[in-house]
């Protein structure tokens, strides 16, 4: 039966790709933009919780404990709703369906924050706290909605392409939201940082009315057929996995698919991995300005500059490995980035403070390994999971990816542990940390995870079998 | 409590909520049409 049913299988393992993307419909490159654009524009929210810690911690009278749970909260509660709310648009197999919900979301959790800016309403530490978590409630499913939605746009020839690409909204969204904050607080003073919340919620006005035009069946069925003529297959109308063939029940109930997803030994893997990683990456973008400012002896300002050149590269690495993993493949680039991260973690430790020079070029390298694992991890997942699961999948990712803002609480120890803020020993054993766990990873992804397409598609070193994780066999 | 730039927020907030007034009853309208659509296709197709 198994045999008999492969003929009907196209998963991206049967698409070849060039590298760079060419001849792609123009409805295609216009929802991969709409979900970019979404994309950053949910990062300027997101970072002026983090950028402005010391105004609101001077303002509410709050120790450092207290100030930390706020980023800590924010980052975690994104998880809560993700699954649910996401799942809720794979019914009609993502595509156009993706769109209402999308739209919701992105809206009220505009609205909220919007409701910041008002001094009545957001006037004590309790107020702005749940402020800011209700934001994040509705914030966090934003997220995997407009992954799923890039991934569903664009052909799946060019999927790694699509999503590293559309994944460079953070760290340049990071990026431009760190210097519009800047600008504002110069112009208005930091006494009024709440207005901040109120400017920086209005792309999502200009996101909701392009989806609204754009993600539509209309255009879904453009997409198709311009594709079809071009010679490109889409996800909505021809990708079919192994767990797809002959399933009479289109719809699944919630405890289904968390089964299949969880029970899909690739996809665990990428959780647990990205649990790790990500976590990592909240290590590393808390860590960093005190490792910079007390250590490196930099003033408050040249810190707030220059903790953030990780940023610059962290975008560009999202592109140019999402679009390599199309071709050498997934499993592969994962193991590059991550040995390249142990190396730039080393050069963190021993040359970042011997000069400026050091410390940018240093974070210029490392940044090539910051963010591109990110845009492959959804890619594996999309890979993987069936039409009825996609977005299911994308939420567990993130579910993973904002429960690693827990390492933070191990950062703060080995600081504490290491002599206090002042002290570089524990600072160096936060970076040994981060160099273990990459290199951990780097075993743990080539022994528990599939690989779905490229050059060692069949000279897989993995543990687990390829019909356990839904791959067709070649 | 002086709040700075009252007039802009409260602008601005509104001008906010009535674009997602309209742009979410747009949305829900046309899912609404589209899933009747994708489903009638669905089951012409099998």
């Amino acid at each position: 039966m198994a045999e008999k049913n492969e003929d009907k299988v196209y998963a991206v393992v049967h698409s070849g790709s060039r590298l760079i993307p060419a001849g792609i419909p123009g409805i295609a490159w216009n929802a991969l933009l709409a979900a970019w654009i979404a994309f950053g524009a949910q990062t300027l929210l997101k970072i002026a919780v983090f950028v402005l810690q010391p105004i609101y911690a001077e303002e509410f009278g709050l120790s450092a404990f207290v100030v930390l749970l706020f980023p800590m909260l924010f980052t975690f509660l994104q998880a809560p709703l993700s699954p649910t709310l996401s799942h809720r648009t794979d019914r009609l197999g993502g595509g156009f369906s993706r769109r209402h919900m999308t739209i919701m979301v992105s809206m009220l959790y505009a609205l909220i924050a919007s409701l910041i800016a008002f001094k009545s309403i957001s006037s004590t530490a309790v107020m702005f706290m749940i402020l800011v978590i209700v934001c994040a409630l509705l914030l966090g499913p934003g997220e995997p909605l407009v992954c799923a939605m890039a991934a569903d746009w664009f052909p799946m020839e060019h999927r790694g392409f699509a999503l590293g690409f559309h994944h460079t909204g953070y760290p340049w969204g990071s990026f431009l939201g760190g210097l519009a904050l800047a600008y504002m607080l110069s112009v208005w003073g930091n006494d009024n940082w709440r207005f901040t919340f109120l400017i920086l919620s209005l792309p999502t006005l200009v996101v909701a009315i392009w989806f609204q035009r754009t993600i539509t069946l209309k255009n879904q069925r453009l997409l198709i057929k311009a594709s079809a003529d071009r010679g490109f297959h889409t996800s909505v109308a021809d990708e079919v996995l192994p767990s797809e063939v002959q399933v009479k029940e289109q719809k699944l109930s919630m405890g289904d698919s968390i089964k299949l997803t969880l029970g899909n030994p690739t996809q665990l893997t990428m959780v647990i991995s990205g649990f790790f990683i990500c976590g990592s990456y909240w290590v590393l973008a808390g860590f960093l300005p005190l490792y910079i400012y007390y250590v490196g002896k930099y003033t408050a300002a040249q810190t707030a500059a220059y903790a953030v050149f990780f940023t610059l590269t962290g975008g560009l690495g999202q592109i140019v490995w999402g679009a390599l993993s199309d071709k050498v493949g997934r499993k592969f680039a994962f193991i590059v980035i991550f040995a390249w991260y142990v190396v730039g973690a080393f050069f963190l430790k021993e040359y970042a403070l011997v000069s400026l020079a050091a410390l940018i070029g240093t974070q210029i390298f490392l940044g090539c390994a910051t963010n591109a694992p990110y845009p492959i991890y959804y890619a594996v997942v999309y890979d993987v999971a069936d039409r009825r699961i996609k977005g299911l999948g994308m939420a567990f990712m993130d579910v993973a990816f904002y429960a690693g803002a827990l390492l933070l609480l191990l950062t703060g120890a080995l600081i504490e542990w290491g002599g206090g803020k002042t002290s570089p020993t524990g600072y160096y054993w936060v970076i040994y940390m981060l160099m273990i766990i990459y290199a951990l990873n780097i075993f743990l992804v080539l022994f528990f995870s599939r690989e779905t397409k490229g050059w060692f598609y069949k000279k897989d070193w993995a543990v687990v079998s390829r019909a356990s994780s839904n791959i067709p066999e070649l | 409590m002086n709040d700075f730039a009252l007039g802009w927020k409260i602008l601005l907030f509104v001008v906010e909520l009535i674009i997602f007034l309209v742009v979410a009853f747009k949305s829900a309208t046309l899912q609404g049409q589209e899933e009747k659509e994708f489903l009638a296709s669905a089951k012409k197709k099998a």
